[in-house]
């Protein structure tokens, strides 16, 4: 891995963290579907 | 020609690159998940072909491979596959019995919601996603079908995002392997590009699900051929990131 990348030291983990923040929330709102919360 | 009609069938193809491209290597290397990657991503291909069939004429079967391999079944096969790559142990393969009963079950639900279909309102002037609703009776009326979409869903996003950014993460906090940290969040993010497109269905927009798909078909793929790469410092990989580069 490059040293001193700044994507990888920088864009790389912001990008994880809002891809894993989008997936909670989807996993949530599919919740919601099952749980009757959010319409079919 | 709109951009409906034709985008189901760019999606369609660069799946069925995909889902060969996965299944040889299933072929050559009998690693299961490859195999239920390939599997995942033909249900994938399906539902697309489904999709630019319908932008053109209506049948019955067409809906029903539309609905149960897109709708239901498709995310979680192929995160199923992730599972497998990341999870060595032999209760995987008792989520692999469930996975199975609970796919046979669906395909049942979806049979008995067959004579249900108002097949009257279909129009080819308007996505299938944006008038399944319509033409399947509700939850209540007999299509129990559709309370097992967020049980494949919520699988599919739990073991093939996340484990893809469980991947990605483990790469980078090694600093080794740069193209499967890259490959992994392009695998998440085209998982997510269509999950985030098919929940927007529910609320009744169903125009993005089609752009949805291809942007994740492609991004899917590039992420998989990324992260596929032979690794040039191999020999450099720890002890803790070894079994995912072993399953390649």
């Amino acid at each position: 891995m490059p040293s001193d990348s700044a994507f990888f030291e920088r864009v790389v983990p912001i990008l994880l963290i809002v891809l894993g923040i989008i997936t909670v929330a989807l996993i949530l709102f599919a919740l919601g579907v099952l749980l009757g919360f959010v319409p079919f | 020609m709109s951009l409906n009609l034709i985008l189901p069938f760019f999606s369609t193809a660069v799946m069925l690159v995909f889902t060969i491209w996965v299944l040889q290597k299933f072929a050559t290397r009998r690693k299961a998940h490859f195999l239920f990657w390939g599997l995942g991503l033909a249900m994938f291909g399906t539902a697309s072909f489904a999709e630019a069939f319908l932008a053109l004429n209506w049948n019955r079967w067409v809906f029903f491979s539309w609905y149960l391999f897109g709708a239901a079944l498709n995310a979680g096969w192929i995160g199923h596959g992730t599972l497998y790559l990341l999870v060595r142990k032999k209760w995987v393969h008792v989520i692999t019995g469930i996975l199975i009963v609970g796919s046979v079950i669906a395909t049942w639900m979806m049979l008995q919601v067959m004579p249900l279909l108002d097949e009257g309102v279909f129009t080819t002037a308007l996505p299938v996603s944006e008038q399944y609703a319509e033409i399947m009776p509700a939850v209540s009326e007999g299509a129990s079908v559709r309370l097992t979409t967020p049980f494949f869903n919520i699988y599919g996003l739990i073991t093939l995002v996340g484990g893809a950014l469980y991947s990605s993460f483990l790469f980078w906090r090694k600093r080794v392997m740069p193209n499967r940290v890259i490959g992994n969040v392009l695998i998440a993010a085209g998982a997510l590009f269509i999950g985030l497109a098919s929940s927007l269905t529910r609320f009744g927009e169903g125009s993005y699900l089609y752009i949805g798909e291809l942007v994740a078909a492609v991004l899917m793929f590039s992420g998989f051929m990324l992260a596929g790469k032979p690794a040039a410092d191999r020999g450099k990989v720890p002890a803790t990131v070894a079994s995912e580069s072993a399953a390649d």
